[in-house]
């Protein structure tokens, strides 16, 4: 070491030698931190187009239905669409519902409701969000015309692999919504009462066949199925089409903490 | 020390060290935000937030871990050193800006409390693949920031040098559980191996550092491990002006400084941080720590009032051209009479 | 694991850590403007922002400083 390479934290010059190190140190990190930057995000991703209009809020008007998920049946951008709903935040809009049945004496079909939320969209999907909570309702008036759900059931059990997801994540409000990093705001979400979705990709990975998830008797089984959100799963269960919504109902796992990854390709089971 | 505390003691190397830093900071984000913009439009801004700070803690916390070892192999690296705790500090700040903004993002708005939800959304904590990582993440957290509130030298002073060096030694249970923490969550979102061969890399390289570094020293250590009352240091002429040689003695490490014809031994130890004293050089008549610059006077290993640090001191014999240490040290801050060589 | 269990970990975890922060922080008001200076003459002259600094150390670290400043009496 020479002379004048000793450098003290006091010092207020350091010598050349050191000052040069100091840079070279500098130089060598910030290249290697960029390098590590790039690789990451080349490999990150792809991520698909989502949109939430935070701080928009639409107003639509339709029948509301409350089966297979609570909806408002009505037309967006020209085009006929059933447009699912749920709270602000991690929650359901089910407390909306409710307050809704009051007012209309428990029927649903046979009234008009004017709705306003911030508008969800992705995988060609709208979902909307009912920001004010009760106060999204803004009218609610008989109609004459009554419109008729299309039922089909197919009977027979099927099985089904995907991801359960929380829609209202994963149609739009964060991106990505999936996998390992998501997956304990997904079972936020779904314990907040959010209806889960089986999401299914199709050949090219690409998010394309939505399923909302029952059990047999139709009703929701949310806090039995939290623990296989955000991992591939499959389903064994009925499904059915209520107006062009997918259903697929199963008989919840007994015991969800008892947790077994199926050799099945690493595949849990639920719902056998 | 027993002067008054100062909140940061700034200068003009430290202020141009923080620029250095705070210039580092700046291009990383700079850099992650604009290729996510342009590349990656589609994300969601809080997912670039979280994963920009996440990355940059982490980077951070690898140039943070390798200052230590590179100054060990050359002394030349020191001045990274010496403002490392600026450098602990902020990597903390942004780890935590990652931690409450994912935790806001993932955990808030929800049916339970979000410190809670870490703990208790994902449950498969028998599980590796599907391990709650957020957990771990919590965890490392608490460490660094309890090392981040502690780095002032008054903590040092207060806690004892011992108390805190291990408090600071936590730093590699916080690493390891950041090590896993990235491997079990982002990592494993990703399909590509590419991300896991780096942070190996990453890992096994921090970790071959450090042990090449442990491996030189103990053989230090070893070269006299006998219980002898005198060990041997070797010619005065080893000993440059002004410098020292570092013995091992009885386990503990003692640094003999050459200064104007005269030898003086000490403890190696800085009581500050446990700089090693024998890399450092005497300016103005002392002993000077090569990490923060602590003095002592190489006649009693006492430090020039005001300050109050000590070391301990050794006598020293010359026989047949060659320099002896006594094995057994004097109570810190004993005067010794140097010995004179020439 | 049970989830029983594990919401009983995490809840004494969170609570024995929610109260040992709060007393923390009653006893960092003390520390920060008297204890410290008590403990160590270099605080006395100190700037403000010193104090600032470490105060979250002495919420942290209560524990500790409360058994210097005992043993010091
Ligand atoms: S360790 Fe800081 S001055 Fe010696």
């Amino acid at each position: 070491m020479e002379e004048n390479d000793f450098y003290i934290g006091w010092q207020d010059q350091a010598g050349k030698t050191s000052k040069r190190r100091l840079l070279d140190f500098f130089l060598v990190s910030i290249l290697l931190a960029l390098l590590f930057l790039l690789l990451f995000s080349w490999v990150e991703g792809p991520f698909q187009k989502s949109t939430f209009e935070y701080g928009k809020l639409t107003e639509f008007s339709g029948e509301v239905i409350d089966y297979p998920v609570f909806a408002i049946k009505t037309s967006h951008k020209g085009e006929d669409r059933t447009i699912p709903l749920v709270g602000f935040g991690k929650f359901s809009a089910n407390p909306v519902l409710r307050k809704l049945k009051e007012r209309t004496g428990g029927k649903l079909s046979g009234f008009e409701i004017r709705l306003r939320g911030t508008l969800i969209y992705a995988h060609g999907q709208v979902w909307m969000e009912l920001t004010e909570g009760e106060e999204s309702v803004i009218a609610v008036a008989p109609k004459s015309t009554v419109d008729t759900l299309v039922l089909e059931t197919s009977g027979s059990t099927i099985k089904l692999t995907g991801e359960i997801v929380d829609p209202k994540c994963f149609f739009g409000v964060m991106n990505p919504a999936v996998k390992k990093v998501h997956k304990s705001c997904a079972i936020r979400c779904i314990s907040g009462g959010i209806p889960p979705i089986l999401a299914i990709r199709d050949r090219d990975g690409e998010f394309q066949d939505f399923y909302f998830i029952r059990n047999k008797a139709g009703q929701y089984i949310n806090d039995k199925i939290l623990q296989y959100v955000g991992i591939p799963v499959s389903l064994n269960g009925e499904v059915e089409q209520v107006d062009g919504l997918k259903v697929i109902k199963i008989d919840p796992p007994s015991n969800q903490m008892v947790y077994r990854p199926l050799l099945d390709q690493g595949i849990a089971k639920c719902g056998t | 020390m027993s002067v008054s505390y100062r909140s940061i003691l700034w200068n003009k190397q430290k202020i141009r060290y923080d620029k250095g830093l705070v210039l580092f900071i700046l291009i990383f984000l700079v850099a992650f935000f604009g290729i996510h913009l342009v590349f990656h439009s589609n994300v969601t801004i809080e997912t670039i937030i979280i994963r920009a700070f996440g990355l940059l803690s982490l980077v951070l916390l690898h140039v943070i871990l390798t200052i230590g070892p590179l100054t060990r192999i050359n002394p030349r690296f020191l001045i990274v050193l010496y403002n490392r705790r600026h450098l602990g500090v902020t990597m903390f700040l942004m780890a935590l800006i990652h931690g409450a903004f994912s935790m806001m993002n993932f955990h808030g708005l929800g049916d339970i409390n979000p410190i809670r939800s870490i703990f208790l959304s994902n449950l498969q904590y028998q599980s590796v693949a599907h391990f709650p990582f957020q957990v771990l993440g919590f965890f490392a957290l608490l460490i660094l920031g309890l090392m981040a509130v502690t780095s002032h030298d008054f903590w040092l002073k207060n806690l004892g040098y011992k108390t805190w060096k291990a408090l600071h030694m936590m730093v590699y249970i916080a690493y390891g559980l950041v090590i896993l923490h990235v491997v079990m969550g982002v990592i494993q979102n990703e399909t590509s191996i590419v991300l896991f061969a780096v942070i190996l890399t990453a890992f096994f390289g921090i970790a071959m550092l450090h042990l090449l570094v442990a491996v030189r020293e103990t053989t230090t250590d070893q070269q006299s491990k006998l219980n002898a009352e005198w060990v041997l240091v070797g010619a005065p002429e080893e000993i440059k002006e002004s410098r020292a040689k570092i013995v091992a003695v009885s386990g503990e490490r003692v640094a003999i400084f050459l200064y104007q014809g005269m030898l003086s031994a000490v403890n190696n130890v800085c009581r500050h941080q446990g700089g090693p004293l024998g890399e450092g050089k005497i300016i103005d008549g002392c002993i000077t720590c090569p990490w923060h610059g602590y003095q002592y006077l190489p006649g009693n290993g006492q430090s020039p009032p005001p300050f109050t640090e000590k070391v301990e001191t050794y006598d020293l014999k010359l026989e047949n051209g060659q320099v002896w240490v006594n094995a057994q040290p004097h109570p810190e801050g004993t005067a010794v009479e140097p010995l004179k060589i020439s | 694991m049970d989830r029983a269990l594990v919401v009983w970990l995490t809840d004494s975890f969170l609570l024995s850590l929610g109260i040992y922060l709060l007393l923390g922080t009653a006893f960092s008001i003390y520390f920060v403007f008297a204890g410290a200076n008590r403990l160590d003459p270099g605080v006395k002259d100190a700037p403000w922002h010193f104090r600032l600094i470490i105060w979250p150390g002495s919420v942290l670290l209560w524990v500790t400083l409360l058994t210097k400043l005992l043993k010091k009496k």
